[in-house]
């Protein structure tokens, strides 16, 4: 089965699936805005009370990412109201979401990206490493959780492929 | 990128041919297998491969082989 999710690419073959799709879409969206308002929330009351110790740049951080997820969800949610209420938009959105070409785009400008953000962390961690030893630490987790999910990733394709 | 690898990522068409012949617009070809116009440019253009399942559905839609619709050259493909 195609792994679905909010950003990703459709089969929908017609505009009536592609309606289904995005009603199905924009439950997920409110399950993420709600996530999003549970983190801002926490962060806010963590701001109240003093005994928490954790210093107002990381509350600002949380609130700012609860906040940033709600935004985003709801951009996306009334963006996908638009596209239910009009044919021809709708129609275009879903040629656009299950165009092969566009998938492949999508997922070369993807690997691009990947490769540029791992040469710019490394070198990064690298050059900051010396002044703050925790960047190291950071890369080499971030290294290990990159190897063991391409290894998984990996095993899970050459199996279904 | 070797001269092979450059070949190997374009392929030539005939759906230009075709729809001119069978009069129907880029537009309509694009609708009729579910993917962009710009895809269908792309196509003929010869800068863009399609998969079997849109090569099929194009060799479908215009009820001719997939060889007749899509010019396979065999040395540059290394066969």
């Amino acid at each position: 089965m195609k792994f679905r999710g909010i950003f990703c690419a459709t089969t929908a073959a017609n505009n009536e699936e592609y309606r289904k799709v995005l009603k199905r879409r924009n439950i997920w969206l409110g399950a993420v805005a709600g996530m999003g308002a549970l983190v801002a929330l926490a962060a806010l009351l963590a701001e109240r009370r003093s005994d928490t110790g954790l210093p107002d740049y990381i509350l600002g951080v949380y609130c700012g990412f609860g906040t940033g997820l709600i935004l985003g969800m709801a951009i996306l949610f009334v963006r996908n109201m638009i596209l239910l209420g009009n044919e021809e938009k709708l129609k275009q959105s879903r040629l656009e979401n299950s165009d092969e070409r566009l998938e492949q785009i999508g997922s070369r400008a993807s690997q691009s990206a990947l490769k540029v953000l791992m040469l710019v962390g490394i070198a990064g961690a690298m050059i900051g490493g010396i002044r703050e030893p925790v960047l190291i630490k950071a890369l080499i987790f971030a290294l290990d959780v990159f190897v063991f999910s391409y290894l998984v990733a990996l095993a899970y394709y050459k199996k279904k492929m | 990128m070797t001269d092979t690898q450059k070949g190997a990522d374009v392929m030539q068409t005939r759906i230009a041919q075709y729809r001119r012949e069978r009069k129907v617009t880029q537009e309509e070809l694009a609708d009729a297998v579910n993917v962009t116009r710009q895809t269908i440019i792309s196509l003929e253009g010869g800068r863009y491969k399609a998969s079997l399942v849109l090569a099929h559905k194009i060799a479908q839609f215009f009820q001719v082989t997939i060889e007749e619709m899509f010019i396979f050259d065999k040395e540059e493909e290394n066969l």
